[in-house]
């Protein structure tokens, strides 16, 4: 008897204490060892930059051992229309840990293993070919090899299959990328940021008989590999992509304001992409596609109310608050308010181990960051991008929005903006990322 | 004394068996699980065809009629092949010049005629073509007369390969673009028109632009016939005798009328298999 009037005020006291949607539980930064003076410098940077009309407006907020202590709107969501702490957001590849999380559920219920060849799942994964450009004064430009081992699900997890983006063209020129994504192009293969009326299975099945840019586990390349995901969780479930996440992620979460296509009443929360010259010149995004060379985004995309694409790497919309408590779950090590998405080991294989060798994960940070199953890794602090401690795990959406999980210090960061082009915003999240960290106080 | 020394040799034996046994069991269940069969599979010769619904793709039973039609008269020629899709032309085109593959399958593949000289075609089929337009554009119609100058100022969407000279000569833009591209560009205006088969339009439509299903139209007068052919390759080792073999076989297919039982039972019977078989009789005479 005692023992369960214990457990009931247990459960009582977990229910005041835990984070609810209704009033976000913010405590003072002191309670968790950040310094409120301090955090003061968070509002100037992000007024400032709203000041000098780089960005509209933003959502920040930092969080210690479970408990929010800085939780701040500046500037607008939209003409008209302040920064609210619910407004949602495209989070475009901040979905990408999402889908990696559905995976790893998956792994943990036997379903799948990280060493399978996709080919197991998705047979037109089979037989791949690697494009290979061949010597100067050969007769034919580039030849095919066959994979020297097949793409595994941990390759599409860690971004080492070889398969690409095309928008990353513009970062990294080279004529054998372009190459391949040339076929990409003429078998109508898109990045999905501007969503294609089709379904993911019918994109996937097309894209695994097109050439790889390297041999599997040869080469860390961000690419199109969570939208695979997101089709293999189909395969492997028997499930629609969004109906998995929604009822095995979002819902025990209780991430109520995420969504792969967006419930009519919250259009009003969405918020307007703005288009930013970096130099005070700051637009409105129209309803057409932004275009610049191979990067198609569609910021409209995300007022449909409902679509046949599900893109495992780009689609979902959500809150900070939300992806506050899907970060939480992380850092407790799978679990959040006594439910348990994925094991402690489970998230330590995900976050705390380099599946990419030699390689560094560049693209969003610098030179000794490296890649998970599903995020970035700080591994050193002797590089440019510094997140505050090495295992700091995290990653961004191309319209500006960007988390960061620091285990040691028991510290999420997240930034959201939707502002383009996001090439400007690396500067103000790794800005965002040190007034988080220097705001630790004990 | 005979007895421990059997006893012995057996008992090493069997050691030996099972350290074997072991070994082998230890390396399957290694590597077994972890490749899937398709690495194991002798290798056949591979006959590489453009993906076109409904008549030749992995996404309709059968792989298609097409499909079904050249299978059948591979293993009839007794040629160990087999038919493998590729989403784009490049990649057939690819296997067939620079990996020297045995033969492939498409329509408007365009060769330099010094690379002709080294191929074999053989017709399939001869297919009709509609020329499509979407209505909310063109509500009255393009006034196709059966002579292109009566297109001309229009934007015509070409197949990549297609031999477009005629559209030019008669001033009509052309634009290239596979299939379903063309269809969203005739919606979103990029093109005026361009030449589908009917089933092939149908089908995409219904997977992808079904909400478009009674606005793209077809003109009421064919746009023309065109001929997929089975193209073997002589710089194949067994290139030309295959493509014999093959012509025989398929000749003999029309012939005791099993060519058209397969189309009917993918594609139906009376005016389906006027278009789409066409004089096939004829084109493989020639």
């Amino acid at each position: 008897m005692i023992k369960i009037v214990s457990l009931f005020i247990a459960l009582l006291l977990s229910g005041v204490t835990s984070v609810s949607a209704a009033d976000y539980k913010m405590v003072k930064p002191e309670k968790v060892g950040l310094s409120s003076e301090r955090l003061k410098n968070m509002d100037r940077l992000i007024g400032r930059y709203v000041e000098e009309k780089k960005i509209a407006g933003a959502v920040v907020m930092v969080a210690r051992k479970g408990k929010i202590a800085y939780f701040k709107e500046t500037g607008l969501a939209d003409v008209g229309k302040p920064m609210q702490k619910d407004t949602i957001f495209r989070i475009v590849s901040m979905t990408k840990p999402i889908t990696s999380t559905a995976i790893m559920m998956l792994y943990e219920e036997g379903k799948l293993l990280l060493s399978d060849p996709v080919a197991k799942y998705i047979p037109e994964f089979r037989n791949q070919k690697v494009l290979i450009p061949n010597p100067k004064g050969a007769d034919f430009p580039y030849r095919l090899e066959p994979v020297k081992r097949e793409v595994q699900v941990r390759d599409l997890l860690a971004h080492t299959s070889g398969i690409l983006y095309l928008f990353l063209n513009d970062v990294y020129p080279n004529p054998t990328r372009t190459m391949v994504t040339d076929l990409y192009k003429e078998a109508g293969i898109t990045d999905g940021f501007c969503r294609p009326d089709e379904t993911i299975g019918d994109m996937v099945k097309r894209l695994a008989k097109l050439p790889l840019y390297a041999h599997p586990g040869e080469v860390w390349d961000y690419g199109l590999n969570s939208d695979i995901l997101g089709y293999l969780v189909e395969v492997v479930s028997g499930m629609k992509f969004d109906q998995f996440v929604e009822q095995r992620i979002f819902k025990p979460l209780k991430m109520k304001d995420s969504h792969f296509y967006i419930p009519k009443e919250k259009l009003p929360r969405l918020a307007a992409v703005w288009k930013s010259d970096w130099k005070g010149s700051l637009v409105r995004a129209d309803d057409k596609p932004i275009i610049a060379g191979d990067l198609c985004l569609n910021p409209s995309d995300a007022e449909a109310l409902s679509g046949k694409y599900l893109a495992g790497g780009a689609n979902v919309l959500s809150t900070v608050y939300d992806y506050f408590r899907f970060a939480q779950m992380y850092l407790n090590g799978g679990e959040l308010d006594g439910v348990r998405l994925l094991s402690r080991k489970t998230v330590e294989l995900m976050t705390a181990t380099n599946h990419i060798g030699k390689h560094d994960a560049e693209f969003l940070h610098s030179k000794g960051w490296k890649f998970g199953l599903g995020f970035a890794i700080q591994a050193d602090r002797e590089h440019p991008v510094d997140s505050g401690d090495v295992g700091t795990y995290e990653w961004a959406g191309i319209y500006s929005t960007r988390f960061s999980v620091d285990p040691k210090e028991q510290k999420i960061t997240i930034f959201m903006s939707q502002t383009n082009p996001f090439g400007h915003h690396f500067e103000l999240w790794d800005k965002v990322l040190v007034q988080s960290a220097s705001a630790v106080a004990d | 004394m005979m007895k421990q020394s059997i006893s012995k040799t057996g008992l090493l034996s069997l050691a030996l068996l099972l350290l074997a046994s072991l070994m082998v069991a230890t390396t399957a269940s290694a590597t077994g699980p972890r490749v899937t069969k398709a690495l194991f599979a002798i290798d056949k010769e591979q006959i590489h065809a453009l993906d076109f619904p409904p008549f030749l793709s992995t996404e309709v039973k059968a792989g298609g009629p097409f499909s079904e039609i050249v299978s059948t008269a591979l293993n009839r020629a007794g040629i160990d092949a087999v038919i493998t899709t590729h989403p784009v032309q490049r990649m057939v085109k690819y296997y067939l010049l620079q990996e020297k593959a045995l033969a492939v399958m498409g329509r408007h593949m365009a060769f330099s005629s010094e690379a002709r000289k080294e191929l074999i075609f053989i017709p399939v089929s001869v297919l009709v073509e509609q020329f499509y337009y979407y209505k909310p554009t063109h509500p009255n119609g393009l006034n196709w007369s059966g002579k292109l100058d009566s297109l001309k100022g229009k934007t015509y969407g070409a197949h990549k390969g297609e031999d477009v000279s005629a559209f030019k000569a008669a001033g009509v833009t052309v634009k290239e673009g596979r299939t379903i591209a063309l269809l969203k560009q005739i919606v979103s205006g990029q093109i005026d028109f361009a030449a589908i088969p009917g089933l092939t339009t149908d089908w995409l439509v219904g997977k992808f632009m079904a909400s478009e299903k009674d606005n793209i139209v077809a003109m009421e007068r064919p746009a023309g016939a065109d001929i997929m052919y089975v193209i073997f390759n002589r710089q194949h080792p067994q290139g030309v005798d295959a493509a014999a073999k093959f012509r025989k076989a398929l000749s003999g297919m029309v012939d005791d009328g099993s060519y058209v039982e397969i189309m009917k039972r993918h594609i139906g019977n009376g005016d389906m298999l006027k278009l789409y078989m066409g004089d096939l009789k004829g084109e493989l005479a020639k």
